[in-house]
């Protein structure tokens, strides 16, 4: 039946914000609001590439970026012309911000793949608004990451060096070094990743190009579709390939983080060598990925108008996973302190009595903030339902992240065995930029995203409509075919007028 | 060809040692790849400078890890005829001395294709051997003369400063000058000439003074010396009636009273006296000597003596006279205090405890009378003859340089000075403040000065000229006990340099101006084979002071009234690496790190504890020292053991030298000095408010109170062990050999990694460390610098912790914050060649690995820079280059610059040939970003082995000395095969006292262990 | 389809299908040229065996050598003594040539050598990289013979580089030194002779040779400390 047209119809829905996250067993809550239909998603999602000109903040957002990135740039030339010395690091300290970025960049490059495969394989409907974002962040969050261990060696141009290469020397890699297990963990996970994320772009890109106006964009979505026709025999084989790397991805969620975290635990080095590293890495890890998409979802759905898809639901729930994870890290915590003061190991014991109580104890106190204590206002459904508040505890985990990794491998190293190298660690300017920088470059990466790849996993959210359901009218007497749905029709008005009334 | 350095024969041939210059031309050419035209586009390049410049390119050889195979082309230039004996890629060692302030220390120098390269003790000489007589120690300031040679800033030319501007020349133009002044000088028989000169035991010299003055017998000569020894002499005079020269046998001496003396530190013949004084930490025996230091600063011998006390400079002389009036050898009992009376009971137990065995020794800065009443001590308690010897002085008048300076200056003010001519030395830089002789100077109308460097003398003087080097020329010279030698050459000068006997001679109008020919017509008696063999062993053989026959008379001593106030006083000391100042050009000895303080590239008022808290003040906030009207404002430095009421002002900083690398390093006490008060006066001491930073290499951020704690723990309380350090006292050990044997901390006997691979093959590399010799003299340091191009990176890398050296002497004070004697302890810490090594676990290259020998190597070029291996390296002995430190200026590079030369072929680009020809081309010379460390001197090893097995020889122990060992004064360090049982670090590592460092918390199996310390302090 | 193909959206026309076949041949086929390109072409083999730059002296072993069968250590003398050969000074040219070719153009540098007491500047050929401490001394005296690394010199007019000098192509003796040695008995700079042909010969040889010049382990000549300081 003829309707508003949905551009249109898209514009407008996003205005409007409703409130799907109750529990009530009688209904399903749908994970898509606005009375979207299928056609309306489309609209709403294509909406960001297809208009001609993009928000302001968007292009306000990119020019940061950008001259970020440019100093991104400036500083590894310094860099390589000049010898790592233009860094802060110094005897003892032979690992300074280099590596903290680098363990900080994979960390956040966690969720995406924890949303995208896990959660699918668990049937977590919800996932399918947020998992694009998601793993477009993860596959960039990787690409910061990867730059840190090329840059921080002594002779970058010989770093090939760790790939085992048959080469004139007849010499390989030593594989007992956790840097090239790093290797081979990260890399796995880059390209698996990558094509995870790209698998599930086919049905999507393909709509754009059928959408699309102009001949260039047709013929870029078109190879970027590789020739995607929505035929039966399509989905059939699309559906597999990304049940497969789905299972694929899954264990890799896991080692990743595992094996960066034997960097440390396989060292000897009070502070570093300790068991318990490979979870409370991994849970760090999803811990902060999800601080970091909470960050990107609350502008995004703001600005590209994805309130009816990136619903309130979706962002409940992902607090509730970051406040889950944020209390295992705390665990963690706690666990180094015990086994420190178990082990009655002195050197242990000084490391960890140090970290607290030592010239770097405001870095402890800002982690434990930040990664233990503010996470716990999502106690509150209230807090949960504030996106500025929400946005504002994603971020001070961002900030988290980076300081404990900062307190690990700084404090460990100031003050290992010998009172004589003992030595502090300061940054450099340069230091400073490059960390700066790499933001720069995750955020550009992440806005041109935005603006010509479909930030919504347009095909999966469609399945989660009920017109989707095939019986979906006699689940619950809801008609899947009607257009005029209701998001809040399920809501029972006495039980639920509070809720109704702030709306 | 049997001149190998591994058969150590010192062979020389007149013919290439700077005689022809064709020859040395030649001899420098083998294998130069020089580009001939970039070198003479160089300004000012003769062809003789070429010719050496030529030699540099030798150290390409490992210079810059090149992988480039092919390009760019390279050039091979033999040589045109090779000179008799000489084998291309084989060292050769000279026997020379270096000369300072009138004694000469023998030295062997190592040559590498006309390049010296290294610089030892000589083992042939007795006042450079060390104990088992292998090996010649040499101590720091002598190692670093190679890289003076080298030094680019060097003067290299005449300089003309009568016109208003200064100009270049060269010799022929000075002298063709000096020509018409000297007609003038002859006619007026050398009225108004002067003579300013160092201090020399060279018998050339003397001749040719005396050469001089037979043609101006008007002529005045004077001599100066910052730092004097006229006291000393004054006092022998005082008591045997002629100046006499001390010799110590502190190997007979098992009790040894220092009053203000540092035979171990800064004494003239401090490296062979360490080395007699460790015969005695134990001895055979087991037993021990007893050091008693009472003293007014904290010196080496101090640090290492088993009692000691601080006090203030003017109470020694009183302390000493009670001692002697108690011993009966004169002098009045003047009243002591509490603490001084509690410290000589026991001294004076053991004096008569141990008659024969016993030596008293006084610190040259003290007055005459001291010094005679000491020595009338040591003939009472029989001291003379058994661990004293007493030689005559050659000249029987003493020179006072005090005095000797100040009459110079009041001829130079009273315009009796119309030609003033100095040879060597600084003093407008170092003369007493209150003379103002930079002032005097003015009057003479020609004043000439001979100087390596266009220093601040020079630069108040019309003239200036280069001098040679000592490895330049050849000169003589007399060893502490008289013994003379022949100082040889090992290049032809860098920079036409000339040495002060050619200037003389100039003046005196001898018919030799070579230095070769003016030294052999000193020795002109003796014939060409005893020459040729005093050249060999370095020495003419029993060439020493003949002894004194008088006794020494009873003193009386009248010790000046204790002041009555509590008044701070200023001890001016000796700097323990640019002695007087004149080596502070030197970037080698800037960066070696002060034994006690650990400073660098900076001197401060060092201020006990109790005196900081008075005057409020913490390590860096600056002082301000007034003494009369002078006064000073430097930057404090809070030193354990520092006597109370006592500010110790180090010389030899601050100097003025344009762009030189010492220029405005530290702050230049001089000023404060007068003729009255030399060596300390009293003074006013009040905080600035002002902070300077202080680079030290060791006890950077230990601000907080845990780290301090946890340095305590693991350091342990005096004379106990903990886990770093282990130790005991003598009777303790005697009482219990075993102690050392018990677990120190409950131990992880579990380990990490896998375990080590086994070592078959027949060597065994390993090294052994004694804590209870160790002083701390940080001469290993200078010699591993020398021997593996080590480069230095300057302050501002220092406080960013980024020191190369590859050994270093961890420093550890025992004992509570506020205790005025604290006991120190010396940890060398170099690579410990860990059989189990964390390092080569974490290599993701494998850059890092065991050899068959045992011996953990690190392979530069392989090296990509993860530097993994550091962060898990336990003993943090790993060094990175995280710059490029042979381009680096150490001066100003807080924000280094970027190079634009492909990294790999950057040093030959970057680094000044002239410092090039320093390399030894057996060791790689490090890029940036590579890793780098101890290697046991694996180039020793190597070409020993290599050429011993070439000749099917056997290995002995001892044929094999890292860089280190071989300059230990004390023989604290052994190394060799642990798979001879025979050998002696084979015995060490068997020890009841040997441990491996945090071997049992880490059990990484370290291939040096250290002997734990003993120490000798009274019961209680 | 009636329409025309640029009404449609852009899907993949029908002949695309066959480019599938060709993009797995192309990458397959890449996959498996561009490393043996790169390879080969950055080998030692290929970059350094066969240079052979003129010298300033057209000077012939092949006539030194080979024809008037000089010993290679009558020139190169420090061979067997240190770890360079070097390069023999003018006056052992001028030994001979004194006399004998007094008056050649071609000996023209070296008479100015000899004459002004500066080099004659040969140029490098057999140029191993700055951190590789290759000593003669250790090779020569335990029976590697020279033509090992340099080929046969005494059959080249002008000197090249016969073998990669590559690490690799030094570990392939390093690994195996006994079957590259020579008995006592034979001069390192014999470069006529030739090992047994019969394996069973050979191997006692190599045997005999390790006992002989008391090569006992393998894995001290694999060290890296062997060559790299």
């Amino acid at each position: 039946m003829a309707s508003v047209p949905a551009t249109e119809f898209a514009r407008i829905a996003a205005q409007s914000e409703a409130d799907n996250t109750t529990d009530d067993p009688r209904f399903r809550a749908p994970l898509v609001t606005g009375n979207l239909d299928f056609s309306g998603i489309t609209a709403n999602v294509a909406d960001l590439a297809e208009r001609s000109t993009p928000p302001k903040a968007w292009y306000i957002a990119l020019g940061i970026s950008l001259s970020l990135l440019g100093l991104l740039g400036a500083c590894i030339g310094y860099l390589m012309l000049t010898g790592v010395g233009v860094w802060g690091n110094n005897q003892p300290v032979g690992w300074g911000f280099g590596i903290v970025n680098f363990v900080f960049w994979v960390g956040i490059g966690h969720a995406g793949t924890l949303i995208s495969a896990i959660l699918y394989l668990f049937r977590q409907n919800w996932r399918t608004g947020i998992n694009r974002m998601a793993e477009a962040m993860t596959i960039f969050a990787v690409v910061c990451a990867g730059l840190f261990p090329g840059i921080h060696v002594g002779r970058p141009w010989l770093a090939y060096w760790l790939f085992p290469i048959p080469n004139q020397m007849e010499l390989w890699p030593q594989f007992r070094s956790p840097l090239l297990w790093d290797v081979f963990a990260v890399g796995t996970y880059a390209t698996v990743s990558l094509l995870f994320w790209y698998v599930g772009l086919v049905p999507d890109i393909a709509t754009f190009r059928d959408r699309s106006k102009t001949r260039i964009k047709q013929i870029v979505y078109g190879i970027l579709a590789l020739g995607w026709n929505g035929s039966s025999r399509h989905w059939h084989r699309y559906e597999r390939a990304y049940l497969l790397l789905a299972a694929l991805a899954t264990p890799l969620v896991l080692s990743v983080h595992s094996v960066v975290s034997f960097d440390f635990a396989v060292s000897q080095i009070p502070g570093w060598h300790t068991t318990v590293f490979p979870p409370y890495f991994v849970a760090g890890a999803i811990y902060g990925g999800f601080a970091m998409v909470i960050c990107l979802a609350v502008p995004a759905r703001q600005l590209f108008g994805l309130k009816n898809i990136i619903t309130l639901r979706h962002m409940d729930n992902m607090a509730k996973i970051t406040l889950a994870t944020s209390m295992m890290v705390g665990y963690a915590y706690l666990t180094e302190f015990f086994v420190a003061a178990y082990s009655g190991n002195p050197h242990e014991q000084f490391t960890f009595h140090n970290r607290v109580f030592g010239p770097y104890g405001w870095g402890w106190c800002v982690m434990t903030f930040c990664n233990v204590v503010s996470p716990q206002l999502l106690w509150s459904k209230k807090i949960r339902m504030n996106m500025l508040v929400l946005w504002i505890v994603g971020m001070l985990g961002n900030v988290g992240m980076w300081f404990e990794r900062f307190e690990i491998i700084i404090t460990s190293l100031t003050r290992d065995f010998l009172p004589s190298s003992w030595h502090a660690f300061w940054p450099t300017w340069v230091d400073i930029c490059t960390l700066a920088g790499s933001f720069g470059l995750f955020m550009t990466l992440f806005l041109l995203f935005c603006r010509f790849l479909p930030v919504v996993a347009m095909a999966e959210v469609k399945t989660m409509l009920p017109a989707a359901h095939a019986h979906a009218h006699d689940l619950h007497g809801v008609d899947a075919h009607r257009t005029d749905y209701r998001p809040d029709e399920h809501l029972n008005p006495d039980t639920d007028a509070p809720r109704l009334k702030n709306r | 060809m049997k001149h190998h350095s591994a058969q150590r024969e010192y062979w020389r041939s007149l013919a290439h040692l700077a005689g022809s210059p064709d020859a040395r031309a030649a001899a420098e050419n083998e294998f130069a790849a020089y580009d001939p035209d970039e070198l003479l586009k160089m300004p000012a390049v003769t062809r003789r400078r070429f010719m050496k410049l030529a030699s540099a390119s030798m150290a390409f050889a490992g210079l810059a890890l090149s992988g480039c195979r092919r390009w760019p082309e390279q050039k091979l230039a033999p040589y045109t005829s090779r000179p008799a004996g000489r084998t291309p890629g084989i060292p050769e060692q000279y026997a020379t001395i270096m000369e300072l302030n009138g004694v000469a220390s023998p030295l062997l120098v190592k040559s590498f294709d006309g390049r010296p390269i290294k610089i030892e003790g000589n083992p042939t000489h007795p006042w450079s051997q060390t104990v088992h007589g292998r090996s010649g120690a040499a101590d720091a300031i002598a190692q670093a003369a190679i890289l003076e040679i080298y030094d680019p800033d060097r003067s290299t030319a005449v300089i003309n400063r009568t016109g208003n501007t200064p100009i270049a020349g060269n010799w022929d133009g000075f002298t063709g000058a000096m020509n018409p002044i000297i007609d003038t000088l002859t006619s007026s028989q050398g009225d108004g000439l002067a003579i300013l000169s160092e201090s020399s035991s060279s018998q050339t010299t003397a001749r040719l003074k005396a050469a001089v003055a037979a043609k101006y017998p008007k002529a005045a000569f004077f001599e100066y010396e910052p730092i004097s020894r006229y006291n000393e002499l004054a006092g022998a005079k005082l008591a045997l009636g002629q100046p006499a020269r001390l010799v110590h046998h502190l190997d007979k001496a098992m009790v040894i009273a220092l009053f203000d003396a540092d035979p171990l530190g800064t004494h003239p013949a401090h490296v062979h006296y360490a080395g007699l004084w460790a015969m005695n930490r134990p001895n055979k025996q087991g037993d021990m000597s007893r050091m008693y230091a009472i003293e007014s600063a904290m010196t080496l011998s101090g640090s290492v003596a088993d009692c000691r006390l601080g006090v203030q400079p003017s109470r020694i002389g009183a302390i000493l006279s009670a001692v002697s009036a108690r011993l009966g050898a004169g002098g009045t009992d003047s009243s002591l205090s509490a603490d001084e009376e509690a410290f000589i009971k026991p001294l004076l137990a053991d004096i008569s405890n141990n008659p024969g065995a016993t030596v008293v020794m006084v610190g040259a800065h003290h007055e005459p009378a001291i010094h005679a009443l000491a020595l009338a001590i040591n003939q009472k308690i029989g001291a003379i003859d058994s661990t004293l010897a007493l030689l005559a002085e050659p000249n029987e008048n003493v020179i006072d340089h005090v005095q000797s300076i100040s009459d110079l200056t009041n001829r130079l003010k009273s315009k009796q000075v119309s030609t003033l001519i100095i040879l060597g030395g600084n003093p407008v830089y170092d003369a007493p403040a209150d003379l103002d002789f930079p002032g005097a100077m003015a009057s003479a109308k020609t004043s000439i000065h001979l100087s390596l460097y266009d220093d601040e003398t020079s630069r108040t003087c019309t003239w200036h000229v280069p001098r040679a080097h000592f490895l330049e020329a050849w000169g003589d010279g007399r060893a502490w006990d008289g013994t003379a030698s022949i100082g040889q050459p090992l290049i032809q000068p860098l920079y036409d340099g000339k040495t002060s006997d050619q200037l003389l001679a100039f003046f005196a109008g001898e018919a030799e101006t070579e230095s070769d020919a003016i030294v052999r017509k000193t020795f002109a008696t003796v014939d060409d084979a005893a020459w040729m063999a005093a050249l060999n062993v370095g020495q003419f053989e029993h060439s020493k002071f003949k002894p004194v026959t008088t006794a020494a008379a009873p003193q009386t001593y009248q010790s000046p009234p204790a002041p009555k106030a509590y008044g701070y006083e200023v001890r001016f000391l000796q700097d323990s690496k640019l002695y007087d100042g004149r080596f502070a050009t030197s970037g080698w000895l800037q960066e070696i790190p002060d034994p006690l303080t650990k400073i660098v590239w900076d001197n401060a008022a060092l201020i006990s504890r109790k005196d900081a808290l008075a005057l409020d003040v913490g390590i860096g906030d600056t002082l301000k020292i007034t003494i009369g009207n002078q006064s000073l404002e430097i930057a404090a430095f809070i030193l354990p053991g520092q006597p109370v009421g006592v500010i110790g002002l180090p010389l030899g900083y601050g100097r003025d030298m344009n762009d030189n690398v010492g220029a405005n390093v530290g702050v230049n006490t001089y000023p404060m000095r007068a003729t009255s008060a030399m060596y300390f006066s009293p003074a006013q001491v009040s905080k600035t408010g002002n902070y300077y930073e202080l680079a030290t290499t060791q006890d950077h951020h230990l601000t907080d109170q845990d780290g301090i704690e946890m340095r305590q723990t693991q350091v342990g309380a005096k004379h106990t062990s903990a886990e770093v350090i282990r130790e005991t006292t003598l009777a303790e050990f005697k009482r219990d050999s075993r102690i050392f044997e018990k677990n120190e901390e409950g131990g992880f006997s579990l380990q990490l990694y896998q375990p080590p691979m086994e070592f078959k093959d027949p060597h065994q590399w390993g090294m052994g460390i004694d804590l209870s010799k160790c002083i701390g003299c940080h001469a290993c340091v200078a010699a591993c610098q020398a021997e593996n191009n080590i480069p230095i990176v300057g302050k501002d890398q220092v406080l960013h912790n980024r020191q190369m050296h590859w050994i270093r002497i961890d420093r550890y004070f025992k004992g509570d914050a506020d205790d005025p004697n604290p006991e120190v302890v010396f940890q060398p810490l170099a690579c410990q060649h860990c059989e189990n090594a964390p390092c080569e676990q974490v290599c993701p290259v494998g850059a890092t690995v065991h050899d068959s020998e045992g011996l953990n190597v690190m392979v530069y070029n392989r090296c990509v820079g993860t530097r993994y291996c550091s962060n898990n390296c336990p003993y943090k002995v790993r060094r990175f280059n995280y710059l490029d430190w042979q381009s680096q200026d150490p001066r100003h590079d807080k924000y280094p610059k970027p190079y634009l030369n492909i990294p790999d072929q950057q040093q030959i680009n970057t680094v000044p040939l002239v410092k090039q020809m320093m390399f030894n081309p057996d060791v790689t010379v490090r890029m940036r970003g590579v890793m780098e460390k101890c290697t046991f001197c694996i180039q020793r090893i190597h070409t020993t082995t290599i050429s011993q097995r070439a000749r099917n020889e056997k290995m002995k122990d001892g044929d094999i000395m890292t860089a280190c060992q071989q300059s230990c004064p004390t023989q604290a360090i052994v190394f060799g095969d642990l798979n001879d049982k025979k050998s002696k670090v084979s015995q060490w590592h068997e020890d009841k006292r040997a441990y491996g460092l945090l071997d049992e918390a880490l059990q990484t199996r370290p291939r040096n262990k250290y002997l734990a310390k003993l120490s000798n302090p009274v019961e209680t | 389809m009636t329409q025309e193909w640029y009404e449609q959206p852009f899907v993949f026309p029908k002949w695309a299908n066959y480019l599938l076949p060709a993009i797995v041949i192309g990458v397959a086929g890449g996959l498996f040229y561009v490393p043996t390109v790169v390879g080969l072409g950055a080998s030692p083999k290929t970059t350094a065996v066969g240079y052979s730059p003129v010298q300033p002296v057209p000077y012939s072993h092949a006539l030194h050598a080979g024809k008037l069968g000089i010993d290679c250590r009558y020139c190169h003398n420090t061979v067997e003594s240190s770890n360079f050969a070097s390069i023999p000074p003018t006056e052992t040219c001028m030994n001979c040539h004194t006399n004998i070719r007094s008056q050649s153009d071609k000996l023209q540098p070296v008479f100015n050598s000899w004459a002004t007491g500066k080099p004659v500047e040969w140029i490098k050929i057999h140029d191993l990289p700055q951190y590789v401490y290759f000593s003669h001394q250790a090779h020569v005296t335990h029976g590697v013979g020279c033509i090992e690394c340099h080929g046969r010199i005494d059959q080249m007019e002008q000197v090249y580089q016969a073998k990669p000098l590559s690490m690799g192509w030094c570990l392939d003796c390093h690994r195996d030194p006994g079957s590259h040695l020579r008995p006592k008995n034979i001069s390192p700079t014999d470069m006529n002779w030739t090992p047994p042909e019969d394996p069973a010969q050979a191997a006692q040889l190599a045997a005999d040779c390790l006992k002989a010049y008391l090569i006992h382990d393998t894995p001290y000549m694999q060290s890296c400390s062997t060559c790299h300081r």
